[in-house]
């Protein structure tokens, strides 16, 4: 075992530097709109994707992220829409509400050990979907939210209405997201957060309330699911249910695992990967579904630890971490997070 | 105001919905006590059953039992070739299987959409007619439900109880290493253990389309009952299962005839609230699931 803090003290950084020079050059190099859209989406996704990994890193597997997501969604655009607020008290309330419901809720439900947590949290998902149907008030029922602006910020004289336009705001929002969440990462809080992924009696034996640990990270993760939320209805100035079922939160699972959820890289590049994967289906409407499915199947089959382990030395280091999440595990720590004695 | 007789048609109608969902929640306990894996995919093969009662029963004009046992013998074959091909390579990656299964139900659900298309379709039951007495109506298509429900938890029964298979099956569940060494061919084991709870869905889903009409997606609401009933009664408990599904049946009955308009998926997402708040492990379940 490896210990990943070593490891990732460049890694992370460098990457970071590389990785947004990169994504400012994106627009020039690509002018189709199709091409921007699919960009957007891609740091959209990524945002939510990288709060579900603060909540993996504890080793609770969450599939109600897109409810979080939603209620994001929901406020910032009720209350940009309806009551006129201005765009970032929106998105910042947006992220607020989404991380206060998940402290609530989380407060009850992360008590749940392993499996349980999963089963329950789609539950969750389907309950907050029937939820929204019957409350036409906040959500607009089937017909959803429409009207919603484009982004507008206090020091720009136009709100942004190109696509070119969001997509800078979305980077400077993922970057700022991903530099926070590697602080967090490399802060005792994050080592607290290893320790109750690993083992949660043995956290408790070094002196951190494993319960405290998972109900802040449910929290953060639910935060950035909110703020994505937001930023996803300020982009396509039209939300409605379908964007947020059950499936949704299994893409951003997916997304983890497909990059890789041993490192901050991880959730990024998989919601590059993943994020076009429908576009790329379209053509053939019919199999659409048949082919995610199989996508997803041979992954699984064939590259468990994500496309981040594809990528070298640094990183296969760094696949240590969540090793449980992706690599044959001893038969008593069969369900992650429910193994408590290893 | 509740009277004696609709408290027996409460109770008459709570065991129906509670037969159905103890069937339902048999094969996907079953399968994680044995896999170790949450199957997502449970409600495809309970999907899989009613269409293929529905082409043998109500297209080629089989006897109806014989449909539904067909059905949970083709069903079961099935479960065991996509244990063998998609769950038997992860082995022990829970979260890879859990990922493949969410796969596999996709994709199964597509390649239905693609053969059958995604009308809904009805299915003229096998029985007609109702029982009727001074305190209860029951019709026969929901007696033919409460009664093969029986019949297949007696076999089940005694299938774990005293088949060499069945005892296999319970040394696995309680410890797949041990159970190695003492010879079981525990790889073998986890293929009967899918085959047996698809084979189980689907006799669910054969069962349930008479009454209700079938189509493509409807596994998912049947599974979120699975889903319901393990948490009540504890993932991994047979016993469990038996108790968590007659709970939620009579508590979904019982909460139509009090307050009608309530949908009963609320009711057992309250319900998995407050049992979970009480008992973090389901009524029944052990500390580790």
């Amino acid at each position: 075992m490896v210990s990943p803090n070593r490891q990732g003290r460049w890694v992370t950084p460098a990457f970071l530097v590389l990785a947004v020079g990169f994504a400012f050059l994106a627009p020039t190099l690509f002018e189709s709109s199709f091409w921007l859209h699919l960009f957007d989406m891609m740091l959209v996704n990524a945002l939510m994707a990288l709060g579900l990994n603060v909540i993996l890193k504890t080793g609770q597997i969450s599939l109600a992220h897109a409810g979080f997501m939603a209620i994001g969604a929901y406020t910032s655009a009720q209350l940009t829409v309806k009551l006129g607020l201005p765009f970032l008290a929106g998105f910042l309330l947006g992220g607020l509400l989404a991380a206060l419901a998940a402290f609530v809720v989380g407060r009850v439900i992360l008590r749940l050990k392993g499996v349980y947590f999963l089963l329950f949290t789609f539950a969750l998902s389907e309950f907050l979907f029937l939820l929204s149907k019957n409350t036409p008030a906040l959500t607009g029922g089937n017909t959803g939210v429409v009207g919603i602006k484009p982004p507008a910020l206090p020091f720009l004289a136009e709100p942004l209405r190109s696509k070119a336009a969001f997509y800078y705001l979305a980077l400077v929002i993922l970057t700022l997201a991903v530099a926070f969440v590697a602080a967090l990462y490399r802060s005792p809080f994050g080592r607290a957060m290893n320790a109750v992924r690993e083992s949660e009696l043995l956290a408790g034996a070094t002196g951190y309330d494993p319960m405290r640990v998972k109900v802040i990270a449910f929290s953060v993760g639910c935060l950035l699911a909110g703020l994505g939320g937001s930023l996803f209805a300020h982009f396509l100035l039209y939300i409605a249910q379908f964007s947020f079922t059950f499936w949704e939160s299994v893409n951003f699972l997916l997304m983890n695992i497909v990059g890789g959820t041993a490192s901050l890289a991880g959730p990024i590049i998989g919601a590059m990967i993943i994020t076009p994967l429908p576009e790329f289906l379209r053509a053939y409407v019919v199999w659409q579904q048949v082919l995610y499915g199989l996508v997803l199947m041979l992954f699984m089959r064939f590259l468990p630890d994500g496309v981040v382990s594809l990528l070298g030395p640094p990183y296969r280091a760094l696949a240590g971490w969540l090793g449980r999440l992706g690599r044959p595990a001893p038969v008593e720590e069969a369900v992650p997070g429910a193994g408590e004695g290893s | 105001m509740l009277t004696a007789s609709s408290i027996a048609q409460i109770l008459v109608n709570g065991l129906t919905a509670g037969a159905f969902y103890v069937l339902m929640a048999l094969g996907f306990t079953l399968i994680f006590g044995i896999l170790r894996l949450v199957n997502f995919a449970h409600g495809e093969f309970y999907m899989l059953g009613a269409f293929v009662v529905y082409h043998l029963y109500a297209q080629l004009g089989l006897n109806f039992f014989v449909a539904l046992a067909a059905a949970a013998v083709a069903v079961g074959v099935v479960g065991i070739v996509v244990e063998r091909v998609v769950f038997a390579p992860l082995r022990s990656r829970e979260l890879s299987m859990l990922m493949s299964a969410l796969g596999l139900q996709i994709a199964v659900q597509g390649i239905m959409a693609v053969l059958e298309g995604i009308e809904g379709l009805s299915l003229a039951s096998p029985v007609s007619g109702v029982y009727r007495s001074q305190w209860i109506t029951f019709p026969y298509e929901r007696l033919l439900v409460v009664g093969v429900a029986f019949v297949v938890l007696a076999g089940f029964y005694g299938f774990i109880k005293h088949s060499k298979i069945g005892r296999a099956l319970r040394a696995v569940a309680q410890d797949g290493e041990a159970a190695l060494m003492q010879g079981i061919p525990v790889n073998r084991i986890y293929a009967v253990a899918f085959g047996v709870g698809s084979g189980l869905a689907a006799i669910a889903g054969g069962l349930i389309g008479p009454v209700f009409s079938l189509h493509v997606y409807m596994g998912q609401a049947a599974l979120l009952k699975a889903f319901v009933v393990v948490i009540l009664g504890g993932l991994g408990s047979v016993p469990g299962a038996l108790v968590g599904g007659l709970v939620l049946g009579l508590a979904e009955s019982l909460f139509a005839t009090l307050f009608g308009g309530l949908t009963s998926d609320m009711l057992g997402f309250l319900m998995i609230m407050g049992i979970l708040l009480w008992k973090p492990t389901g009524l029944l379940g052990r500390a580790e699931a």
